[in-house]
């Protein structure tokens, strides 16, 4: 069911897929919705109503009375509609998906990730506003960097450019340090 | 076969982009996915819509554009209300701040409408808050549609001929009263605007008389006044209240925290003139009461522009509660009879 999303009462079937904005038949609000056919999934009894295994059919491993549909790609147990994970082109079973992501195995079920090229950036130019502060800053940044350099960074950028940059400011606050405690001492 | 490109990223941005104090949200559309990024400046959290599981999107135009630049003109207004009667410099603040606000006002209304964007699969309806402009959205939509068809080509119902089939078959009726809308009391909000006028009309005695009784009545008229703003935020949380109702609490608190910080200005430099009476808080109090706003230009102003907007909240929110706006479910309206409204022309209002 379709709900409107501000008073939660259904849109009417008449508003879908319209292209423009329709008022909601409670609150007026105007609303543009889009209804792709997965909508109309459950109601064709395609994912509820999986299909009952016949005497002399296979049935799927975790429901032995459901018809298997499609053998797991790691593990080879048969799988119904319900249990069948497609993922990454292959199909697989509740059981070897939830290993798979302790493994790291699919890429696509990761979902947090921490960007220790940001970390290093922040590390080296944060502390510049109080600069005391960089003589241990700087080294740590450094640290981040050259540790963390071939960790995976955000999902939707590859650069290394905040590493190089975290590397490059880290150097000259060291260089500067030097430079000030050579002339100290110099003098 | 060659080795995978490991380096090239598979997705590609959307338009639209929330920002947040630490992080932002952004859309990307992967091979089979559109990717919900949330990131938290040091850390990105995740979120995958396959296209084969998303069943709608569902844009609903919202009126937040609109109060935002009701809110600007009159804050541009306020700005250049005294402007005519200070002296050159300290104008300049005035006419600066006004520039500042207007600056708002054009690029909230070159962004367009505003909207709020929903995405439903099977288990849950997620809001896309990158997606807040209605050009915007309409813009990932139209990217979005022919790859989510394309993904669940073998899903069309049986005899529908597409996907709109004959949806209103499939549906239940529309019932009359909202499923999950719980009817909610704007008693406290309705208090505190009355008494934001009580206040309003304290600080307006201050140009006529400055006597200790009623400078003590403001003060708890006050602290009662800031006491009831923090419920009303509390109690407005999660509810169906209407925005401007909303909006009107928030800016309610804001104008009493700024209140405060003057207040506590004067005093310090009550304090600074004479250092003598700052161990003697009775004593401080009635010098804080015998200041008169016309000791300075700028306090006049100030306090001109304090009457006006307590005066302005109080009332916008007594007649939002007044009118009908209280978020307390309604009966529906039922279609007047004739052609229905244009859309184009609703998207235009």
């Amino acid at each position: 069911m379709m709900l409107c999303s501000k008073c939660h009462t259904p849109v009417a079937g008449s508003a879908f897929n319209t292209k423009t904005l329709q008022p909601c038949g409670h609150c007026r609000a105007l609303l543009q919705t889009e209804v792709f056919p997965a909508f109309y999934k459950d109601g064709n009894g395609i994912l509820s109503n999986p299909t009952a295994a016949a005497s002399n059919e296979a049935g799927c491993f975790y429901h032995p009375h459901k018809k298997a549909v499609v053998p797991c790609g790691r593990c080879g147990r048969f799988l119904c509609d319900l249990c069948d994970m497609a993922m990454e082109g292959g199909h697989f079973c509740p059981a070897c998906l939830a290993s798979g992501r302790k493994k790291n195995v699919f890429r696509n079920l990761e979902n947090h990730r921490v960007l220790y090229d940001s970390i290093a950036l922040g590390l080296a130019l944060y502390p510049l506003l109080l600069f005391y502060l960089t003589l241990i800053t700087a080294p740590i940044a450094i640290y981040t960097a050259l540790r963390y350099w071939n960790a995976p960074g955000s999902i939707i950028r590859r650069t290394k450019i905040r590493y190089v940059a975290a590397l490059i400011i880290s150097a000259a606050q060291l260089g500067g340090w030097l430079t000030g405690v050579y002339f100290l001492l110099r003098d | 076969m060659g080795k995978p490109d490991t380096t090239a990223t598979p997705y590609q941005r959307l338009p639209g982009k929330k920002r947040r104090f630490f992080g932002y949200e952004r859309l990307w559309l992967g091979p089979d996915h559109l990717l919900l990024l949330r990131s938290h400046n040091y850390y990105e959290d995740y979120k995958r819509f396959y296209f084969k599981d998303i069943q709608a999107l569902l844009l609903r135009k919202t009126s937040e554009g609109r109060i935002f630049n009701l809110i600007c003109g009159i804050l541009i207004g306020l700005c250049l209300l005294p402007t005519a009667s200070l002296d050159k410099e300290i104008a300049l603040i005035f006419w600066v701040m006004a520039a500042f606000f207007f600056l708002l006002l054009v690029i909230n209304v070159l962004f367009g409408p505003t909207c709020a964007c929903h995405l439903k699969t099977a288990v849950q309806t997620e809001k896309l808050a990158a997606l807040g402009r209605l050009r915007k959205a309409r813009k990932v939509i139209n990217r979005l549609s022919p790859l989510i068809h394309a993904a669940q080509a073998g899903l069309n119902p049986p005899g529908s001929g597409g996907p709109a089939g004959d949806s209103s078959r499939r549906l239940p009726p529309p019932q009359p009263a909202a499923l999950s809308q719980k009817t909610v009391k704007v008693t406290i909000h309705m208090l505190l605007f009355g008494l934001l006028l009580v206040l309003g009309l304290f600080w307006w005695s201050k140009f006529h008389q400055n006597q200790v009784v009623l400078a003590l009545l403001e003060a708890v008229c006050y602290m009662t006044t800031g006491i009831i703003a923090i419920a009303a935020l509390v109690r407005q949380g999660g509810t169906t209240l209407p925005a401007l109702l909303k909006i009107l609490t928030w800016i309610t608190l804001i104008l009493l925290v700024v209140q405060f910080f003057i207040g506590q200005f004067i005093g310090l430099l009550i304090i600074v003139k004479n250092p003598e009476i700052a161990r003697n808080q009775w004593v401080l109090f009635k010098a804080l009461a015998a200041v008169r706003p016309d000791d300075s230009p700028l306090m006049y102003h100030f306090q001109i522009i304090s009457v006006g907007t307590a005066f302005g909240l109080g009332l916008c929110g007594l007649g939002a509660g007044l009118l009908g706006w209280t978020g307390i479910a309604r009966p529906g309206r039922p279609k007047a009879a004739g052609p229905d409204p244009s859309p184009r022309r609703m998207e235009e209002a």
